[in-house]
């Protein structure tokens, strides 16, 4: 101890002065003090200094952290985040788990039909989130307008004590910072941030989380894992998609990118388990075709590949592939412009454009995550039953995967949905693709033979599918067209003088999250399985037909 | 206003809490805030030096706490665990604050000028002079917290935890994830800095 310098005296004095030594420890230190004329003195210096330091004085937090806090812990559990802790206990999800999301799932569609065949957007919780993203004075609808009107009042007086509060403790210049926007901002998926004009920059500390779809593809070991991942990062890139990585350093916190862009995730942000890698990616339908026919080839088996949204869980390439579909939706009205040569050509676009957006049209469809949904699992979604039938009964007991219920049962139409909303819907859709003219053209059929909704809306689909390739003049089968699409990509690029340019933002993408993870304990778990429907007398057909499509 | 050590938590009324919230009961989420949020809102002031900043920080760590819960073990204390988050995000606020001053200033047209630094250095200060602050203490205790202001960030940290919030060593060294051998001699020498820098103040000498 009498060889030691003054600094680590210093340290023993005051791991002394702190209780921090042992008995024999501190006996060698008091002796070293009681001979030690300038260790006493620093002793007291230290514990002077520690006293003052203690001594100083404290606040009382303010109460607005309490409440601003649990406000968002209350609209995490309330809208059903996936940062809720409870949300995200013990990984693997028991079969009675599994049990109560196929009730969930009924439900949700059992409140969801009436929007669908109505002219309403589904009352999902990211309609929910909008609503309270959206500025006070839209918040002002009629009661009748929002799914859970209580949940939104709670929400809007909470936030009212809040400010309230805040301002009553004069700390006022931090209100906006801590506003729910920003926190809502925070947790919004990748769409609205774009919407909120965030930019691609705000995709660096975007969470992939907070994306509803995500795409599992599951391999055995981190050698296949990072080839398929490159391998549809390539692909992309192929497909002139923008590479969000590369754009953020000079484009940072600027304008979101028009049409597909992929993003390879951060894995100190994105990735839960070190044995993945995620893509957030906005593709459209052709880009999603060739990436799932990549995918196909890579991955090593269909059932390898697992679409996941909300509470389904969607297993198959094929059926992924289609339920996909449901999922498109048009991107927010940022420039995605082209040339075009053809000044004839590119007026009849324009004219066909402005018909596509025109003005006082009913609310954008494309959101509807069910067609997709009732096409992947072989269902009329005119068919809906909480009650199983038999058959369905004692199919249960062999199923070692989590199913989702068999949804057979008494038709909408006939349980008395109003009928005037389906024909609503019709027209509108008639509208939307042959113009006010289209109206008049339909025959109204018999109930009889009235093609089911998916049919009507598949339709629909391909129809305006086949606008928008006539509209990009990107020949789909016509090998004679391939050249005309070629150069017009290049001129594109090369921006030639005399060019028109043309708003294409109107066309229709997903956003999703491709994760690619290594098969281990917990997350090489098979995703769930999804059983088609036992069919019935009307379901025969469907189902036939939706097998046939099956790889 | 209150001054001086505080007591303990007790570690199995949180666990008990934490349950809860995991069960789905959020409200208990609430009580675990309540609990804490004076502590952890004043360790957050001192390392940060602003008060308005120390709210912000304080609701972020608890927020974040409660976005971790599910991964939170109960290895260590929530206690501990909230003040690594609350410390993690104080220490990243006040490096990254004043990356930015320092960058203002001393980018002008003489960067390396001492003049541009010293203007800096008294901006800085100046920032980190509360009027609410300066309100509520003595003029010892103002050049007590003007001298940890002027610590640097990790030794500013260990004083916070151990003579503010009375933090052992071992806990210490938890939340800072730095070994117990590193949080005694930081400790000492933050000690012996502050004490030169307050020494005129308490004896009297200039």
């Amino acid at each position: 101890m009498s060889d030691i310098n003054r600094e680590e005296l210093g340290e023993w004095l005051s791991s002394y002065l702190d209780g921090e030594l042992n008995r024999e420890q501190e006996e060698l230190i008091e002796r070293r003090l009681r001979e030690d004329e300038s260790a006493r003195r620093l002793l007291e210096e230290l514990r002077r200094t520690a006293d003052l330091v203690s001594s100083l004085p404290r606040h009382r937090a303010p109460t607005s952290i309490s409440e601003d806090a649990m406000l968002h812990v209350e609209r995490s559990e309330l809208l059903g985040e996936p940062d809720a802790p409870q949300e995200r206990l013990g990984g693997r999800r028991s079969p009675i788990f599994a049990l109560v999301s196929m009730a969930a799932a009924i439900c949700l569609l059992a409140i969801g039909l009436p929007f669908l065949i109505g002219d309403r957007e589904p009352d999902t919780p990211l309609r929910q989130e909008r609503l309270a993203l959206a500025p006070e004075k839209s918040t002002d609808i009629e009661a009748g307008e929002l799914g859970d009107v209580k949940m939104v009042s709670r929400l809007k007086d909470r936030r009212e004590t809040s400010r309230t509060r805040r301002e009553r403790t004069g700390i006022a210049s931090t209100a906006a910072k801590s506003d729910e926007r920003s926190s809502l901002l925070a947790t919004a998926d990748i769409g609205r941030k774009f919407g909120a004009g965030l930019g691609a920059a705000s995709v660096r500390t975007h969470a992939f989380a907070n994306e509803t779809v995500r795409l599992k593809v599951t391999v055995q070991n981190e050698v296949q894992r990072d080839a398929v991942t490159e391998r549809l990062t390539a692909y992309l890139a192929e497909r002139h998609a923008v590479n969000l990585s590369d754009k953020m350093p000079d484009d940072a916190g600027k304008a979101a990118p028009a049409g597909s862009f992929y993003y390879p995730g951060d894995p100190s942000t994105n990735f839960t388990e070190t044995n993945q890698r995620q893509i957030l990616m906005r593709a459209s339908r052709r880009e999603l075709d060739g990436m799932m026919d990549e995918l196909a080839r890579v991955a090593p088996a269909s059932d390898s590949v697992a679409l996941v949204a909300g509470p389904f869980s969607i297993r198959g390439l094929e059926r992924a592939r289609t339920a996909l579909y449901g999922f498109e939706e048009p991107v927010p009205a940022v420039a995605t412009r082209r040339i075009v040569g053809d000044r004839r050509e590119a007026e009849a676009i324009e004219r066909d454009e402005a018909a596509w957006a025109s003005p006082g049209q009913p609310p954008a469809r494309k959101d509807d995550l069910f067609d997709g949904l009732f096409e992947a699992i072989g269902l009329d979604p005119k068919i809906l039953s909480l009650a199983p039938t038999r058959e369905s009964d004692a199919d249960t007991a062999d199923a070692e995967t989590q199913e989702l219920p068999d949804l057979t049962g008494t038709a909408i139409a006939d349980a008395g949905e109003p009928e005037t909303r389906m024909a609503e819907q019709a027209a509108w859709e008639d509208m939307r693709i042959h113009g006010k003219e289209g109206k008049r053209k339909r025959s109204a059929p018999a109930p009889a033979e009235r093609p089911s909704l998916v049919d009507r809306r598949k339709k629909a689909l391909d129809e305006s599918w086949r606008r928008r390739d006539k509209l990009a003049n990107v020949p789909e089968s016509t090998a004679e067209e391939a050249p005309t699409y070629r150069a017009e990509t290049e001129a594109r690029d090369a921006r030639p003088a005399g060019g028109l340019v043309v708003d294409r933002s109107t066309e229709p993408y997903v956003t999703l999250v491709v994760q690619v993870i290594v098969a281990g304990p917990d997350n090489g778990k098979p995703a769930p399985a999804v059983r088609r429907a036992k069919p019935t007398s009307g379901a025969k057909d469907k189902k036939r037909g939706s097998s046939q499509d099956e790889r | 206003m209150t001054s001086g050590r505080i007591p303990r938590p007790v570690p199995l009324e949180d666990f008990e809490l934490i349950e809860k919230v995991k069960a789905g009961k959020t409200e208990a989420y609430g009580e675990l805030v309540r609990k804490y949020q004076d502590r952890v809102f004043n360790a957050c002031w001192r390392i940060c030096g602003h008060l308005e900043d120390a709210r912000d920080l304080t609701q972020e760590a608890f927020l974040k706490a409660y976005e971790g819960l599910a991964g939170f073990r109960g290895q260590s204390g929530f206690y501990t665990w909230i003040f690594r988050v609350a410390v993690n995000l104080a220490l990243s606020h006040r490096r990254q604050t004043q990356r930015r001053r320092e960058f203002s200033f001393e980018q002008g047209p003489h960067p390396a000028g001492s003049q541009a630094k010293d203007l800096s250095r008294r901006v800085n200060r100046g920032q980190d002079d509360d009027p609410a602050r300066a309100a509520s203490e003595t003029e010892l205790q103002g050049v007590v917290a003007r001298a940890l202001q002027d610590l640097d960030d990790d030794q500013r940290a260990v004083v916070v935890l151990r003579d503010i919030e009375g933090f052992d060593y071992r806990e210490i060294s938890e939340i800072l994830q730095i070994p117990p051998g590193t949080v005694k001699s930081r400790l000492h020498r933050a000690r012996m800095s502050l004490y030169q820098t307050v020494r005129p103040a308490v004896t009297g000498d200039e």
